[in-house]
């Protein structure tokens, strides 16, 4: 029995060894490729590793200037146009995502359904089918081209979810503990944002990072509504590249290591909110 | 006599005010667009043709897109990664998940790194399967040349049956990890003391995961079920990053298509009347799924 047991053993730690590496060997091998010499890249047979670190590539894009617009430069101005319209979206959501939440939970506003209503909406819906009255809108509006266009999509599409994270936070904080500031003379104002905001640190980093990895990820909109640097994201320079005939590998795989360092730190180290922001995310549905 | 405001009116007043950017913006960026989309499925706006202006069609964008083969062959390829999401993706997801549900030595860093591919920008994901597939420098044809199965490059993406497989797998390694958190979550609820009786009971390890795991489990299927349909039909980043619908159309999914027939052909109208039948399919299939899980519990 107790061999038995160890043979067990011994299979269930190689299984989890071949998933972990079939998903770290992809990620291994775009790393490789972006600290390598071309001749490196283009040597054959394929090597394991590298001679020597290479950081040409990194230094192309950081010190990229607009005086030579490439691949590097445009690459460059994507990762700064989404980081600004991911940080925008994400605080602008959160806020607004933690008034809405609040009016529903504890002002007896009848918008509950409808809010459910929406999150399901958001989550179905083909976004496709909002990209193409958006551009024309867009278009007629003279925001295309804009930040302020993607940040807006942006906080929409993630307005539903966030309110729902939220909700389903603020419900489990105990009332008394309001009422008493509301009696002392503290308004529903105060009391959100001196009592209910402060304890719901945990609901609020949660919805955030849904939002900034949600912004930062998205494609579509951004592939539509941009065509220049004034609002190009990082995901559409990146397709440009992927997309050449003739493609510079080590600049592209250095661009994708660039596009992941943040969603991979956030789940190193954050990985228990983001859990919990899936699964209660799933309990809806 | 107070004649004040009743506090709960004053309470109900002012959430609409917080409501208030939350409706607005719903309201320009989801209400408006999907009505807008409704309308211009009925209207030819005849962008060719300027002085022409927009006619209204009546049914004509819809049995437009009815009678196209175009749109029926991409929506059997869509669901061909629809059914590998769901016969492939989903099982695989919850082994994983089994194998995982123990108590593990670098629990933390385990677990983040069966994550990483969830929280990649598709994009991204694109890019490190191109690097992968690449016929002349990629890891694919590298590995299996190493390994003596093949004795010349295989060009993946660049053959019609092969691209499609090929981005079946890419898909699929980014969406299981997504199931792999839905299943531990399951596993973790179901209560210890069942398995402790079955044990005394002498039941082996395959009976337990038969009559104990899999009933708690089948609740977590049926929404990876929904949700896998739901995100599938999205489907649209890795497709126009890495084969924009070809080899000959092979692997063009309706998301695809709807993009080329606005945004290359500027058929909006078709393209809109594509976009609603999509979400009436995708409506449909999960109330299906609904009756069917209702019917098995």
């Amino acid at each position: 029995m107790k061999k038995r047991d160890r043979l067990f053993n011994f299979f269930v730690a190689l299984l989890i060894l071949i998933v972990l590496t079939s998903i770290l060997l992809p990620l291994y091998w775009t790393l490789k490729v972006s600290v390598s010499p071309e001749r490196e890249i283009h040597s054959l047979p394929m090597r394991w590793t590298v001679s020597a670190l290479y950081v040409k590539n990194y230094q192309e894009i950081f010190l990229s200037t607009a005086k030579a617009v490439g691949t590097a430069f445009t690459f460059k101005m994507g990762i700064i146009n989404s980081l600004i319209i991911g940080a925008t979206s994400t605080i602008l959501t959160v806020l607004f995502g933690s008034l809405g939440a609040y009016a529903i939970t504890r002002l007896k506003v009848r918008f509950s359904q409808l809010m459910t209503f929406f999150v399901l909406l958001t989550q179905m819906l083909p976004p496709v089918l909002l990209v193409i009255p958006l551009y024309m809108m867009g278009n007629t509006l003279g925001m295309l081209n804009t930040k302020r266009l993607l940040a807006l999509s942006y906080m929409a599409l993630n307005l539903p979810l966030c309110i729902w994270i939220l909700r389903g936070y603020f419900k489990t904080l105990p009332s008394e503990i309001e009422d008493s500031a509301l009696v002392d003379g503290c308004g529903r104002l105060g009391a959100l944002f001196k009592i209910v905001l402060p304890m719901s640190g945990p609901a609020l980093f949660t919805a955030g990072l849904f939002v900034f990895i949600a912004a930062w990820n998205e494609f579509l909109f951004a592939l539509v509504f941009t065509s220049n640097l004034d609002a190009k994201t990082m995901t559409v320079a990146m397709a440009e590249m992927i997309g050449r005939f003739r493609t510079d590998y080590g600049l592209m795989a250095t661009s994708g290591i660039l596009g992941s360092i943040l969603p991979l730190i956030f789940v190193t180290f954050f990985q228990r909110y983001l859990v919990s922001g899936i699964t209660g995310g799933a309990v809806k549905q | 006599m107070s004649t004040s405001i009743p506090l709960a009116v004053k309470d109900r007043r002012l959430g609409y005010l917080l409501l208030a950017p939350t409706i607005l913006i719903l309201a320009a960026v989801v209400v408006y667009p999907l009505v807008y989309s409704l309308l211009l499925s009925f209207h030819n706006l005849n962008i060719d043709n300027p002085a022409r202006g927009t006619v209204f069609t009546g049914l004509s964008n819809y049995i437009e897109v009815f009678v196209s083969q175009d749109w029926w062959q991409a929506l059997v390829r869509t669901f061909y990664f629809v059914a590998a999401d769901l016969l492939i993706g989903i099982p695989l997801g919850m082994g994983i998940a089994l194998l995982l549900n123990r108590d593990l030595r670098l629990r933390g860093i385990v677990f983040a790194v069966i994550l990483f591919p969830y929280v990649l920008a598709p994009i991204v994901n694109s890019l490190i399967w191109k690097l992968i597939y690449d016929p002349n420098y990629g890891l694919l044809n590298g590995l299996l040349l190493r390994f003596g199965l093949i004795k010349e490059y295989i060009p993946w993406l660049s053959n019609p049956t092969l691209s499609i497989v090929m981005l079946i797998i890419a898909n699929l390694w980014q969406g299981t990890p997504f199931s792999v958190v839905l299943f531990l979550t399951g596993l973790k609820s179901i209560p210890q003391e069942e398995y402790e009786a079955a044990a005394i009971d002498g039941a082996s390890r395959f009976a337990s995961f038969r009559f104990i795991t899999f009933p708690h489990l089948l609740p977590i299927v049926y929404m990876n079920v929904v949700m896998k349909t739901i995100l599938t039909f999205k489907l649209f980043d890795i497709i126009y990053s890495l084969t924009g619908g070809g080899p000959a159309g092979s692997t063009q999914v309706v998301n695809m298509l709807i993009y080329k027939e606005s945004f290359e052909y500027m058929k909006f109208g078709v393209a809109a009347a594509m976009s609603y039948i999509l979400l009436i399919l995708v409506l449909g299939l999960v109330v299906v799924y609904s009756r069917i899980f209702r019917e098995e519990t």
